[in-house]
């Protein structure tokens, strides 16, 4: 039988073909539809530096009719007098129980967008506020008494809304009021008349990059001298409070950048020094600098995160509680212990636990007669113990988001993010809720809490009061 | 004489003309009420955005090779910032474009630079899995506007959903077919 040249050629030309295709699948490029995902695609072009921006910027000072109170107590800077975030005036007796709608509010003011809270000095009451209207950081100064401004001095920074604007809380004495403004300007001020005293542009003249969302560090005096850290071309500075002249300057080798943390003053073995956590995840730590001439005592990358905020918390003679949150997931919270060797100041890490723990955004967590308090990210406020262990827990039937809270004569005040205030028994047995109500509707209440004389002051992102919280 | 007779309206034709018509708009009215009736009682599934944990079960369990959940995006919410903690991953530094600091792994969530210090976010949807590592991010750091919604020009709106039914928080609510999406709110608390 003959066969047919359709069938002898069909079978190799199939083959043929079969080949081509082959070797044309195998020649093509299998990866022409991926696309490399890279650095720089989202065309990013400038940093926040205003390159008009003059180095020293010329302020004016107004004057009110407003008259300070006659109240004792000071809440002199951020977290009051100890840093610490407690209140412990014995001669106040503070409510346990409010009525439904709450303390009395005994006054209310307009403020620029943002979260700055109050210092409290001499019967006044002290913001860093921002002037949205004439684009200007304003030092304003208030009465106690009636909230009524007693004068304002203010400078021209153009400030873009930024999850807010303002962010810091002055230091007071009772000559000075240093300010650090959202774009890094340090101004010192007679904290009586807010006279201008003297003016620092970080940006322009220590090369600082303003973080994002702006400043949040809030300035220390101490001794007559102002403790900054620029994070620039130096880590950590002294400037004399009265003069404005550099005292001492830290190096910054590692070149930290500045975080939203704030320095807070530690005493071991003799050695006082100020803590600062700087830098981010790419250089970044804890360092501790000599009080006396600004030497590096001690440093630490043992801690270092993206986004800083939360300020050390100083536990006992030795130990430092640091917790942080913004895109944090296993470095929610950790403990160092400073020891002593061969003369050398040694941080060593004793825990470190996820956020699931504890972890903070915004707020700082308060040490309370042996017990860490705080508001955690899953919202809820929480109890721990020296050891990172959860002792109670607020549960989620009760939670309070990134509002600023604080503990006055054993008792927690603790906001949510809308203005309801809440009363907690100040321990460590559990979580007693003693009042709650809403005082100041609206949005973002994260500004920092003042409290003297049995007023409290809070703040959300436009509105600032004072109410009356002692016992009726 | 005839064109005047014509436009001649008395009072009789002009209430009986009255009554019709008002008939008439009642009647589109009801019928009108009853189709909205009708539609409202056909639904299709859903995410309550206010529920959702973004577990990731979204993005494996649709009957769908490509998930019809997808990320969406409220620009009335979005902070715009720099630091993006629904895009970036946490040790991402400097913050920037780029895979290996990008939290999405499909490269669904678009970065654009708008001016000195905004960035915007858009979602690529042709992109998302719905795998929900951005919605994480941002709704446990941020402000919460990226979420998770069931996209229903592809979802097949099963009878028995399996994402629903894998779904840890039991986020999945039927909704009403004329109102599909369960969208975040500014004020939301």
């Amino acid at each position: 039988m003959k066969e047919s040249t359709v069938a002898k050629t069909l079978p190799i030309g199939l083959a043929i073909l079969g080949v081509i295709l082959l070797c044309v699948w195998l020649g093509s490029d299998a990866a022409k539809d991926l696309k490399e995902r890279l650095p720089g695609e989202d065309n990013r072009t400038k940093t926040l530096i205003e390159e008009d921006e003059p180095v020293k910027i010329t302020g004016r000072l107004v004057k009110y009719d407003g008259v300070p109170a006659e109240l004792p107590g000071a809440w002199p800077r951020f977290r009051g007098p100890n840093c610490d975030a407690i209140s412990s005036d014995a001669n106040i007796t503070l409510a346990r129980s409010w009525p439904d709608n709450g303390p009395k509010v005994l006054w209310s003011v307009d403020v620029g967008e943002g979260y700055a809270g109050a210092a409290v000095l001499a019967g006044r009451v002290y913001v860093l506020d921002y002037d949205q209207e004439n684009k200007a950081d304003a030092v304003r100064c208030l009465s106690l008494d009636d909230g009524k401004e007693i004068w304002r001095y203010s400078y021209d920074v153009k400030i873009k809304r930024f999850h807010g604007m303002s962010r810091t809380v002055p230091a007071v004495t009772e000559k000075h009021i240093v300010t650090i403004g959202p774009k890094c300007h340090v101004t010192c001020l007679d904290s009586m008349t807010g006279q201008f005293r003297w003016m620092l542009n970080l940006v322009r003249e220590y090369g600082t990059k303003v973080p994002q969302w702006y400043t949040a560090q809030c300035p220390l005096i101490e001794d007559g001298k102002v403790i900054i850290a620029p994070a620039g071309e130096v880590l950590m500075m002294a400037v004399d409070a009265a003069t404005g002249e550099i005292v001492w300057e830290t190096p910054n080798p590692d070149g930290w950048v500045m975080t939203h943390s704030s320095i807070v003053p530690m005493e071991f073995k003799g050695k006082r020094f100020y803590i600062y956590c700087g830098g981010d995840t790419a250089s970044g730590g804890v360092v501790g600098v000599s009080a006396k001439d600004g030497s590096v005592l001690w440093k630490t990358d043992l801690w270092k995160v993206r986004t800083n905020v939360p300020c050390p918390v100083i536990v006992g003679d030795d130990r430092i509680f640091l917790s942080a949150g913004y895109g944090q997931y296993e470095n929610g919270c950790t403990m160092l212990r400073l020891t002593e060797v061969d003369g050398s100041i040694v941080a060593k890490q004793e825990y470190i636990y996820p956020i699931e723990a504890f972890g903070s955004m915004q707020q700082t967590p308060i040490l309370y007669e042996g017990h860490i308090y705080g508001v955690r990210l899953d919202k809820q406020l929480v109890c721990l113990d020296l050891d990172g262990k959860v002792v109670w827990t607020s549960t989620s039937a009760n939670k309070f988001g990134s509002g600023a809270y604080m503990i006055a004569n054993g008792l927690i005040y603790v906001l949510n993010d809308t203005g309801v205030l809440t009363l907690v028994e100040a321990t460590s047995r559990s979580y007693v809720e003693l009042a709650k109500a809403e005082v100041l509707p609206g949005h973002e209440s994260w500004g920092p809490m003042a409290i003297v004389s049995g007023r409290l002051i809070i703040r959300n992102l436009n509105r600032m009061i004072c109410l009356d919280v002692t016992e009726q | 004489m005839m064109s005047e007779n014509k436009n001649n309206i008395n009072r009789r034709h002009f209430l009986k003309d009255g009554v019709w018509a008002t008939c008439l708009a009642g009647l589109a009215g009801l019928g009108g009420f009853l189709l909205s009736k009708l539609k409202k009682n056909n639904t299709v599934w859903q995410i309550d955005p206010y529920v959702c944990v973004a577990c990731g079960n979204c993005a494996t369990y649709c009957v769908l090779e490509d998930s019809a959940v997808k990320c969406v995006q409220v620009y009335e919410i979005c902070g715009y910032c720099d630091i993006c903690t629904g895009y970036l991953e946490p040790e991402a530094n400097p913050p920037d474009t780029g895979a290996e600091k990008e939290l999405c792994p499909t490269g669904a969530l678009k970065r654009v630079f708008v001016e000195d210090p905004y960035f915007e976010y858009n979602v690529d949807e042709a992109l998302c899995n719905g795998c929900g590592k951005c919605v994480k991010g941002c709704t446990v750091f941020g402000n919460g506007s990226l979420f998770l919604q069931v996209r229903h020009d592809r979802c097949l709106n099963c009878n028995e959903c399996s994402i629903a039914a894998a779904c840890p928080s039991q986020a999945y609510k039927r909704v009403p077919a004329n109102e599909p999406y369960l969208l975040k709110k500014m004020d939301h608390a």
